[in-house]
């Protein structure tokens, strides 16, 4: 059964035209696409199918999926969250054990190839029993429901990277998606937790262009990950002019200054808070007087001290082409 | 004027992108003129300070058209004092700022009434008139 376009779907919802618009201009400029492919983008977009999702979560602290659903409601966003089948995710649905796994395995039948794998959480491979869903371990789940998606976005650093649950010494033996499926195109939205308006922007890309966006080497999508934290942070010009905090509540803390001496991690660190910020846009953690803790970096939980400063200040200096270009070059 | 908007800040909230953008809006305005070619310009993906923006917005000033969408949270349109100069900005229902532009046109596309909602509409039109001719017949015949 084919399952309704977005445009029957947001008629049925009283969502008009105009206010579908909003959101393509919105999402354009979230994904770096030009403004004049938006009457596209809507058209694409409109016309696409309901997806069928899976969303399998593992070795995890709920922390993405908090961040998603309970990121804005309701919202432009919201739209997409509310067009996407959404058959199968154990922590919010109201079915458990058996009955559960027959709703994923019948979504994997009547929509074999073309479902979206949605993975939050490490995969751990030193013994089967230390994470399992219904007597059956997160490998050997993962990889039954990966064999007939059309691709898999690895939501959060445990789930792109191995997180947290992969820190020394590794006890469970965490590891990525990506280290275990290999023959899938992989979208990581790393970041604990990652930024949700990335998710629905990937979503909206595959959607719309069926295949997801440009990637770099780590497989992030570029549009939110091709920058640096430092690069687009308010506090950049005290960092080039050499003033900084040297503890939280000295005069520099008070007067908004650079917080690489207090250990911040946004020159190596790529993602969009500093230009996309929290909670309904508030802020980011430099905003709020703490560092970057680089959480969106692949084992960002072992590199020394999060109050450490990263090296000396002139390796950090104004590198241009240190962006997005030392990532760049892979897509999907 | 504009000098002192421009260079009022401290040289520690300055990305130095103002002029250059005050100049593409220029231009993009001359190109609306001479060949009705429209302009949109991201603001979100261009690299100004708070204050930076604040300065462009205070140069664009306000025209003569100011209008309020509602459509999942507030759209403001402004029309700047420069006539084909606009400013947009989208806001969700938690008044975040989701996405900034400078449209040069004669009319942002979004203020326009759109051909799928027209359709909706006209059912809707029918229907409510439909039902008020009833409702008239029934108050006529209660009268009678």
């Amino acid at each position: 059964m084919a399952l309704p376009t977005l445009n029957k779907q947001l008629q049925a919802s009283g969502i008009s035209r105009r206010t579908f618009l909003k959101f393509c201009a919105t999402t354009a400029s979230l994904l770096a696409l030009p403004q004049s492919a938006v009457a596209d983008l809507a058209t694409a977009l409109g016309n696409a199918r309901r997806p069928s999702v899976i969303w399998l979560p593992f070795q995890e602290c709920t922390g993405c999926t908090e961040a998603i659903l309970r990121s804005h409601a309701p919202t432009l966003e919201s739209l997409i969250f509310d067009h996407i089948s959404l058959d199968y995710q154990h922590t919010i649905m109201a079915a458990a054990g058996e009955q559960a796994e027959d709703a994923r395995r019948a979504a994997m039948k009547a929509h074999k190839g073309q479902y979206l794998l949605l993975v939050d959480g490490s995969v751990p491979m030193g013994n089967p029993g230390y994470s399992t869903i219904s007597g059956m371990s997160n490998v050997d789940m993962l990889r039954e429901s990966a064999k007939d998606a059309a691709g898999i976005i690895a939501i959060g650093t445990c789930a792109s990277f191995g997180g947290i649950p992969k820190a020394n010494p590794n006890p469970t033996g965490a590891v990525a998606v990506s280290d275990i499926i290999t023959d899938k195109p992989i979208v990581n939205i790393s970041g604990c937790p990652p930024l949700p308006i990335a998710i629905t922007a990937v979503l909206v890309h595959y959607l719309t262009f069926k295949r997801f966006p440009d990637l770099d080497a780590l497989q992030r999508p570029l549009a939110f990950f091709g920058e640096t934290i430092h690069d687009r942070c308010y506090r950049r010009p005290f960092f080039e002019q050499r003033k900084f905090a040297k503890s939280f509540d000295d005069e520099g803390a008070k007067n908004g200054w650079c917080l690489f001496e207090l250990g911040c991690k946004g020159p190596e660190t790529f993602n969009a808070c500093a230009t996309v910020k929290w909670n309904q846009g508030t802020s980011f953690p430099i905003e709020s007087g703490h560092p970057c803790l680089g959480c969106s970096e692949p084992d960002f939980w072992d590199k020394g001290s999060f109050y450490q400063a990263l090296g000396p200040w002139e390796r950090y200096k104004s590198k241009p082409g240190k962006g997005a270009q030392k990532h760049a070059g892979k897509n999907s | 004027m504009t000098e002192e908007l421009i260079f009022m800040t401290s040289n520690a909230e300055k990305t130095g992108n103002v002029m250059p953008l005050l100049h593409q809006i220029r231009h993009a305005l001359s190109q609306l003129i001479e060949r009705q070619e429209q302009t949109t310009i991201d603001l979100r993906r261009l690299p100004l300070s708070a204050s930076e923006e604040a300065q462009l917005e205070a140069f664009l000033g306000h025209g003569e058209v100011k209008a309020d969408i509602q459509a999942l949270g507030d759209t403001v349109l402004i029309e700047s004092r420069y006539a084909g100069v606009w400013l947009e900005i989208h806001y969700n229902e938690d008044v975040e700022i989701m996405g900034k532009y400078v449209h040069i046109c004669t009319c942002p596309p979004i203020i326009k009434s759109q051909p799928e909602d027209m359709v909706l509409s006209l059912s809707n039109i029918v229907s409510d008139i439909h039902s008020l001719s009833h409702q008239s017949s029934d108050e006529t015949a209660k009268e009678d």
